[in-house]
Formats: structure tokens, sequence, C-alpha cells
């Protein structure tokens, strides 16, 4: 039977628009509501296998993770004991300060604490921890200095003390023990003329490390100084 | 209605019918009659007079709303016919649908065409006076019968609308003509019978002529005069004897299948006063078009000789008519015989019940239907709609499966993820332990640097002093005790004095001077100067000169503090 009549055409094209329209939308479905899924699996699946891959290749703890704090902690105390006593002093009125109640304490008479200039700590590298290379007087290495930063300098004073040689010997002991990054560079001591027995006077020169303050302490003290 | 029900609903003229069918037989008819003379004006209102008369037939069978129908009809533009083509096969097809295509206005755009081989005939047997049974005649040749099927489309669409509006669903169509035309071929087939017969199918409005030769087809037609000639001239002459307005068609037709043909002074119908004199004069030229039909088909079909010797079978819904075949007989001068018609199947229903309906029923299953190009587009656009739903439906499901997917696959992930973020959060505090303790072992180690380049070796000065507390002894007498740490080594100078000798006879400065030497506080002690004091010849100023041993600023120092903190 030869059929003749209805325009495909025209059925299809209606249902044409609608099936498009429906697949913008699933289009749109997609896009909104699978597609954050999708990603947010892979990016879940992607942690999870590098997780599994740093877990593969990571030791396994055991033994070392328990000793691991037990080191942290001391290297922590010994890190934070060093730094102490490297920042111990912070200005020269400290210094100042520290050497005589520290004759004080020893019984030690300081007829005279000049201080004696200062000196640049220069090192040469501190990630290789090589030994330093140079110590130059300030006036040298001004120009050095200031480009590369505040650096590490030594305060140094010259002391005249007068007391027991028990007690001066103490002192200058302590010197070296007492206050922190300190070094007794140099002393002479000879018995006290006109003083009883055992009497000495001593001439000494001791150097102060004092380090460079950090960012933050000279934010801090920017801070202060525009602090009305 | 059970699902297997089939329901053909029939368009004539003169009727409207609904059947439904139920394996095989009509299980229940409904008739509703029209009015043959406003026939035109249903078609050129589309139908839609006729509405309520298909309704009220749905109605009266209890159709469920929707139910898929088949029509059989009759329409005014309809052509079904039978092409004898000279040839067989595929050429006789070709050459019944260009006959066809011919024959339609506009070479056959806006129609629906088709054909069905009915069956071949050889022509050497046409005539069985030519040749004694057996022989052939050399120059004999073969035709095919073919039936050529035209229906305009836009009419197809009026008729399945028609269908529509009545609440059932169009499947397809079938003219009756064509129907009875292939019923024809098909049931009249006597296998193994000899002698010329023709075939009467007498139909509502059309009839088919088939003649067999020896069971060999040999002629078919259709013409198109039916019973309801003869149920018209009932009706007429029931209104013109009896006066009776209220005799209706529908009436006119059961008194037609009841009474039949009236002979001469025959009652018809004692209530109306109808008696064969009313009758008869009009029954005539009903009679005279079907004497006619058979005799010039006999005539153009069938040879001279055998035209003696033809037997002609009534068949169909008209044959229930009582006395047609006698009378046909009777005019025809031939051997009428009458078939019984295998349609009374509905328990008591008139055979006008069912009119042409028998005849949609051997072609239910064969593919001879046409779908209306209405139909075609309601089920290509269900179809379609169906797909467009399906393919939102797969797309929406897919979408469905893919977030799922993500989803079950999100938790799975952060169920492991939590299942190791215990072992991966003690890894990564392990490893910001490990770099914690590798940058303050490297800010450590550059204190340490900064403190070495700063401060230098130290010696151990209160165990220097220690040792130099051995000095006091008899006979030595320090002086001055002075030390300097400007050069590489520390040195330490002890200006003394000595006198006499020790016990051991030793000098008492070169004992000390030993015991300082075997300390691991010094590296090396020597009389530097020595010489005898200007004012005492027995005591020696002498000036002893160590080098100290020294340290660096070390990482023990710093360590038992460490130790206290950890403890």
């Amino acid at each position: 039977m030869s059929q003749t009549g209805f325009s495909l055409v025209t059925l299809v094209r209606p249902r044409l628009g609608r099936a498009l329209v429906a697949g913008a939308i699933c289009a749109g479905g997609w896009y909104a509501g699978v597609r954050p899924l999708e990603r947010s699996l892979a990016a879940k699946a992607e942690a999870m296998h590098a997780m599994e891959v740093s877990l593969a290749a990571a030791n396994e703890p055991g033994a070392d993770a328990e000793r691991l704090p037990r080191e942290a902690a001391r290297l922590e105390a010994s890190f934070t004991g060093a730094k102490a006593w490297c920042e111990s002093v912070t200005d020269p009125g400290q210094v100042y300060n520290a050497l005589t109640r520290l004759a004080s304490e020893h019984s030690v008479t300081l007829a005279r604490i000049d201080p004696s200039g200062t000196r640049d700590v220069i090192v040469a590298s501190t990630d290789s921890q090589q030994a330093p290379t140079a110590r130059r007087r300030r006036g040298n290495q001004t120009a050095q200095a200031s480009a590369r930063g505040p650096v590490p300098e030594i305060i140094m004073y010259r002391l005249s003390a007068r007391g027991a040689y028990e007690n001066v010997c103490a002192f200058i002991a302590d010197c070296e023990t007492s206050l922190g990054a300190s070094k007794v560079l140099s002393f002479s001591m000879r018995p006290a003329l006109g003083a009883g027995a055992g009497v000495v006077e001593a001439e000494i020169e001791t150097g102060h490390l004092k380090m460079p303050p950090t960012k933050k302490e000279e934010a801090a003290a920017k801070q202060k100084q525009g602090t009305p | 209605m059970l699902k297997r029900d089939a329901i053909i609903v029939g368009l004539s003229p003169t009727a409207v019918r609904v059947g439904v069918l139920s394996g095989g037989e009509f299980a229940r008819v409904e008739r509703v009659g029209l009015d043959p003379d406003q026939w035109d004006d249903h078609w050129r209102q589309n139908l839609r007079p006729i509405d309520d008369a298909l309704r009220e037939a749905c109605k009266g069978l209890r159709l469920r709303p929707g139910a898929p129908a088949r029509l059989l009809y009759l329409a005014p533009r309809t052509l079904a016919d039978i092409f004898a083509a000279p040839a067989t096969g595929t050429a006789a097809v070709q050459a019944a649908e260009l006959s066809l295509l011919q024959s339609l206005p506009d070479a056959g755009h806006g129609w629906i065409t088709g054909t069905r081989v009915l069956g071949e005939q050889d022509l050497r047997r046409v005539s069985m006076s030519d040749a004694a049974p057996g022989q052939t005649n050399a120059a004999s040749t073969k035709r095919t019968l073919v039936l050529t099927l035209a229906e305009r489309a836009d009419d197809a669409d009026i008729l399945a609308n028609w269908v529509r509006r009545a609440g059932l669903t169009p499947r397809s169509i079938y003219p009756s003509k064509a129907a009875l035309l292939l019923n024809a071929m098909r049931r009249t087939r006597a296998p193994g019978e000899q002698g010329t017969r023709l075939d009467v199918q007498l139909g509502e409005h059309a009839c088919t002529l088939v003649g067999w030769i020896n069971d060999e087809l040999v002629l078919g037609r259709c013409a198109e005069v039916g019973y309801a000639l003869l149920a018209d001239a009932m009706y007429r002459s029931g209104r013109g004897a009896a006066r009776e307005a209220t005799f209706s068609r529908d009436a006119a037709s059961r008194l037609l299948f009841s009474s039949g043909i009236p002979s001469r002074g025959q009652t018809v119908d004692q209530n109306l006063g109808l008696d064969a004199d009313h009758v008869l004069p009009l029954f005539q030229p009903a009679l005279q078009r079907y004497m006619i039909e058979i005799r010039q088909t006999a005539r153009f079909g069938l040879m001279e000789s055998d035209l003696s010797r033809v037997r002609v079978r009534l068949l169909g819904t008209g044959a229930g008519v009582p006395g047609l075949a006698e009378s046909l007989a009777t005019h025809t001068d031939t051997n009428v015989d009458r078939v019984e018609a295998d349609t009374r199947r509905i328990g008591g229903a008139e055979d006008d019940q069912l009119g042409d309906l028998p005849a949609a029923v051997p072609l239910l299953d064969q593919g001879v239907w046409i779908t209306p190009p209405a139909v075609r587009a309601a089920v290509t656009a269900r179809s379609l709609d169906r797909a467009v739903h399906a393919g939102i439906a797969g797309a929406a499901l897919g979408l469905a499966a893919l977030g799922a997917f993500a989803y079950v696959e999100g938790v799975r992930v952060d169920e492991r993820n939590s299942a190791i973020a215990p072992r991966v959060k003690a890894l990564e505090a392990d490893a910001e332990a490990r770099s914690r303790m590798a940058s303050q072992s490297a800010e450590f180690a550059s204190l340490l640097s900064i403190a070495n380049a700063g401060l230098g070796e130290r010696p151990h000065w209160r165990g220097v002093f220690t040792l130099l507390a051995g000095a006091d002894r008899p006979g030595l007498v320090v002086d001055e005790i002075s030390a300097d740490y400007q050069t590489e080594r520390p040195t330490l100078s002890i200006r003394c004095t000595a006198t006499g000798k020790n016990a051991d006879g030793k000098d008492p400065a070169s004992a000390f001077l030993d015991e300082l030497a075997r300390s691991p506080l010094v590296l090396s002690a020597r009389v530097v100067s020595a010489r005898v004091a200007p004012d005492d010849d027995d005591a020696r100023e002498l000036t002893l000169g160590l080098e100290l041993a020294t340290l660096p600023v070390h990482p023990g120092m710093f360590a038992d503090a460490g130790a206290e903190d950890t403890e």
C-alpha cells in the first residue's frame, strides 16, 4: 500500500525542540549537579591517592616515633637555652648593670667600668655552619655591615676591680659563665698596694655578644618610638 | 471487553455498524441506520452529521473510550477494481499500478494506492469447449488478476477523525468493496470441482462476481449493486403503499430479510397492508440490475460455449434474502444456488444487522489495511513522543546514576580518608616535627656559629684559678697574674718570686710549674724568664708562661637544660 499524507518534518520539529530543551536541562543538571560531585570525587580520590602514596613511602614510625618527641624537646630546650644565652645582652647599659651586680655578688669593688668599643661579628655562612672568617673593628666595616643589615656585635668593657683574690678569681670566672655570651678577653691581677694581705686589684677586659634585633623586635621598637 | 476482542466499525450510506469480534465471531453488533439520500452531504461535512450515530452505536455496546477500532467503509471516491494484466509476476503488478495511477486524477497525487495479486488465469483453459480436457492450446498465455485500490488521503483522514471523534482509536481502514473482492477470491474456491461456475457475492452496496472453470479463476469483477437496492425498494413501497410515515429503512431492511422476494398475490406485511403488488414493481429494477450484471459478466468473461453450462452461486449477506436466488434463476435462466451465509453468529440477529462487516474478519490478520495519514501521523507522533520521553528519562536516569555513583564513591573515599587520616596526621606531625627540628638545628647551629665567631674558644677560667691556688706554698710568692686572649691561644703569665728549696730540694716554682703542666687545662707551661732578685740573693724572680686549653661554644653547654626539661 503506497501511503501518502503527513509531513514527518512537522512532527519532528517540535519534538526536536523539546528534546533539545530537555537535553539542555540535562546538561545544565549535569553541569550544576553532577559535575561538582565528580570534581569533588576526583579531588578526594587524588588526595586519597597522595595519602596512600605518602603512607606507602613513609617509614613505619615505630621506635623512631617514640624517640622523636623526646629529641625534639631536648633540642628545643637546648636551642632555647642557647638562644637565651646568646640574647642575654640587649644593650650596653644592661651589661654595665650585670657586671656591677656580679661584682657586688662576689664582694668585688669595681673602681672603674669603661666601655672600650664594639666590633662586628662576621660569619661567613650560617647555613654551612662555617667558622667565622674575620673580626674587624666597626669603623672598618660600617658600610658592609649596613649593606648586609644588622649584624651581631661584641660590646667590650674594661674594668678595674679590687677585692680578695678568691673573689676576684670567681668574678672573672663568672664573667664568662653568668653573663650569657661573654668572654674575658684579658686580665691582669696583682696585689693591691697599701691593702691587706690577699687583696688584689685587677684590670679586666670583657667582651659581650649582642645579637641584632629580630624583625619583630624592630617593628615593636618602631611602634614604641611612634607612640607618644 | 477483553483485550483480544476486535472492534470493527462499518460505514455505508444506509447504516453505521459497530461489531465486537471475539474469537473470530461477532459477539455483539450495533447498527444505526442512515439516510442514504444524505450521504453526499455527510461527506461534504466531513462526516460530522453522523458522529452521533457512531457514538450511539458505541454507547450501545458500552465500548471503553479509546478502544482501538478498524473501519470497513464505503466512500464516494474509493476506487476498488480488478485489473486483468496480460502478464505474470512483477510485470503484472507494475502494469496494474501504472493503470491505476493513470486512472487517478493528478497522477495519483494525494491518493493512497495499493495492489494485490488475486490470482493467475491460464487462458488455454478459459473455454472448456475449445479443447478436450487435458489438451492445451499452443498459443495460450497467462494473465494476472490484480486488485487495485485507491483512496483519497483526505477521505481516509476524514474517516479516521470520524472514528476518533466517537471516542475510539482508529487503527486502519479498508473499503468494503475491496474486502468483498478479496473474500470472493478466497472463499469461493472449490478445489477439485469441475465445470463452470459464477459466484455472486451480494453485499449491501456492492457485489462481486467471480468466474471459475474447473476451479481455475477465469474472471472477477465488482459491481456497485447490493441488496441495499432491494431494501430501498421495500422502503419506498412500504412508505408508498401503507402511507406509513413511521416505516423506517431499518424496518424495511428487516422486512426484506424476513419476507424476501414475494411471489404474486403474496402478502408481504399484514400490519402495513403491504403485498406483492406493491413491492414487486419496485423490486423489478433492482432485480434487473442484478440480472444485467450477471449476464454481462458471464458474457464478457466466459466463452459463449460456457454460458449455457454456467452455474451461479449466490453468496454473501444478500444471499439471505428469501426468494432472491429463485428470482434470479428465473430472470437469468440459469441455475442459481444459494449458499448459506456463514455469518449467522450473533444469535438471532438478522443478516442485515451485520451488513458487510463479516468481510473484514478474514482480513484482520492480513496486511491489506490502509493506515490513514492522520493515524500514521498520530502513531509516529506517539513513537516520537515515546522516544523523546525515553531519551529524557534515560538522560535523567543517567544523570541520577552518575550523581549517585559520584556520591557513593565520594562517601567511600571519605570513609577511606577517615580511616587513614590518623596515620597520615601522625605522619604529617612527624614530618612537621622533623622539619621543625631541622629548622631549629640549623638555627641552633647558626647561633653557635655566631657565638663562636664572636667569642671564639674560651679557657675554663674557674679550673685555671683552682690550679693557680696551688701557688700558695712555702717559698713562692705570686706578684702578678695576667692573661691575654687577643692572640690565637689564651696565655697566662704568672710573675712570682721563689725563695729557698722544698723539702725534696726542688725549686718551689719548678714544682708549681710541673703541677700546672700536668693539668689538662694547660697545653704548655714554661719559665719565660728568671733572675735573681735585686734585693735578695737567695730569691729568684720568675715569669711563668702558660698556654691554656680552650673549648669552643658547643651544644653540650646547653644540653643539661634540655635534659632537665624533658625529665
